[in-house]
């Protein structure tokens, strides 16, 4: 599931014209769950566009996935033929899902921050950097290159405090925490597992997977 | 012990750094990184005390890292210590970027070695953790990997021979 945070209101409006025809679209998987984009927020979106003209307010499943988009979208069809902006309260993969389904023009509402990992609503962490080289499986099930700020794959770096982390000094240092549970598991030996660099070719844009 | 070394962590005044090393009586120098080139100085200069170069990762890719090593044995220093390098965030300034870990940087650096680019004689040295089971683990695998020396900043039970420690930290 992906974060996402709302951007300023008045930032959205500026790039709608004001004889501009509107549709608000959300999406009540991910940014229903941030509160940003699920039905709630769609409405409120809709109320805070004063004197623009709003046509239709949508939530779909998960705009990012084109066939669902087209699906659901098309049970406005004929809103979407006399608007002339959509505003979308999705990530950007959404944004651009909706722009490739319409063809209209798409004003992005949120930011979009990481992959989260959900305590409960309102406490949403980044537990996995989309790497693209996982080394979970030697590291007791714990990333570091997420949760180090150094992004350390071998750690832990000279700076460590005791078991505390330098940069965030309330934190545990990750390595000391993967020292502590491959102990657990009785697999120390693969803290020292070496893992090379990243390959920064595994995270260049776009990335695609097709079969 | 393998050594004592003095810690020249920022030189903003190389003429300064200069006077300290005609005067220094310790074997061992290690110039950082944090302020003007280490590079400045001649490489007469260089050679006539043991300097070791400390290569700081923030900031440099595994490109940089390995010119900068060769820089080094080209200028005469008698070894290198590979350290990750602080974590400074000033306002409006953009975060440090690490590319290598120290592990992935000494496994490079003996490369190098290996490959007959450095001497054999010129000394990989790495900042290891210390003060913690986790920390004394990866330093022991440090020496394992090649290093001929460790920098802690307190000793590790028996790796006192391979370890150098800092005696004293100045900038000029």
């Amino acid at each position: 599931m992906i974060v996402t945070t709302k951007k300023n209101v008045k930032e959205i409006i500026s790039y709608v014209s004001s004889n501009e025809g509107l549709i608000i679209v959300g999406c009540s998987e991910c940014a229903a769950s941030c509160q940003t984009g699920g039905s709630k927020q769609v409405e409120e979106m809709a109320q805070q566009m004063g004197i623009h003209r709003v046509i239709a307010t949508i939530s779909i499943h998960a705009p990012c996935d084109k066939r669902i988009a087209s699906r659901d979208l098309k049970r406005i069809d004929d809103e979407i033929k006399k608007a002339d902006v959509l505003i979308a309260l999705t990530c950007g993969s959404g944004v651009q899902a909706i722009s490739e389904v319409t063809g209209k023009k798409v004003i992005a509402a949120l930011n979009t921050h990481f992959l989260r990992m959900v305590e409960r609503i309102g406490r949403f962490y980044e537990r996995c950097a989309q790497c693209g080289d996982c080394i979970l499986n030697d590291t007791g099930g714990i990333c570091p290159y997420t949760r180090c700020p150094r992004k350390v794959r071998n750690g832990p770096c000279e700076f460590i405090a005791g078991i505390m982390c330098d940069v965030h000094p309330h934190t545990e240092c990750v390595w000391h925490l993967i020292f502590t549970r491959l102990k657990q598991n009785g697999e120390e030996k693969r803290f020292t597992v070496f893992h090379p660099p990243l390959q920064w070719e595994n995270r260049y844009s776009p990335q695609e997977v097709v079969w | 012990m393998k050594g004592n070394f003095l810690y020249c962590s920022k030189i903003t005044n190389p003429a300064a750094v200069r006077e300290r090393l005609k005067n220094c009586s310790e074997s061992y120098v290690l110039c950082g990184e944090y302020g003007l080139s280490p590079f400045l100085l001649t490489r007469d200069e260089i050679s006539a005390k043991r300097l070791l170069y400390e290569v700081v990762l923030s900031n440099k890719n595994r490109n940089l890292f390995c010119d900068t090593i060769l820089s080094a044995h080209a200028a005469r220093f008698c070894g290198i210590v590979i350290s990750s390098g602080s974590f400074e965030k000033t306002l409006s300034m953009p975060m440090p970027v690490f590319d290598l870990d120290v592990t992935q940087a000494l496994s490079l650096a003996t490369s190098l070695r290996k490959n007959g680019k450095i001497a054999p004689d010129f000394l990989l040295g790495v900042r290891a953790p210390s003060g913690s089971e986790a920390a004394e683990y990866r330093a022991r695998y440090l020496i394992e990997l090649g290093a001929d020396f460790i920098v802690p900043s307190v000793s590790i039970a028996g790796l006192e021979e391979r370890t150098m420690m800092c005696i004293e930290e100045f900038t000029a």
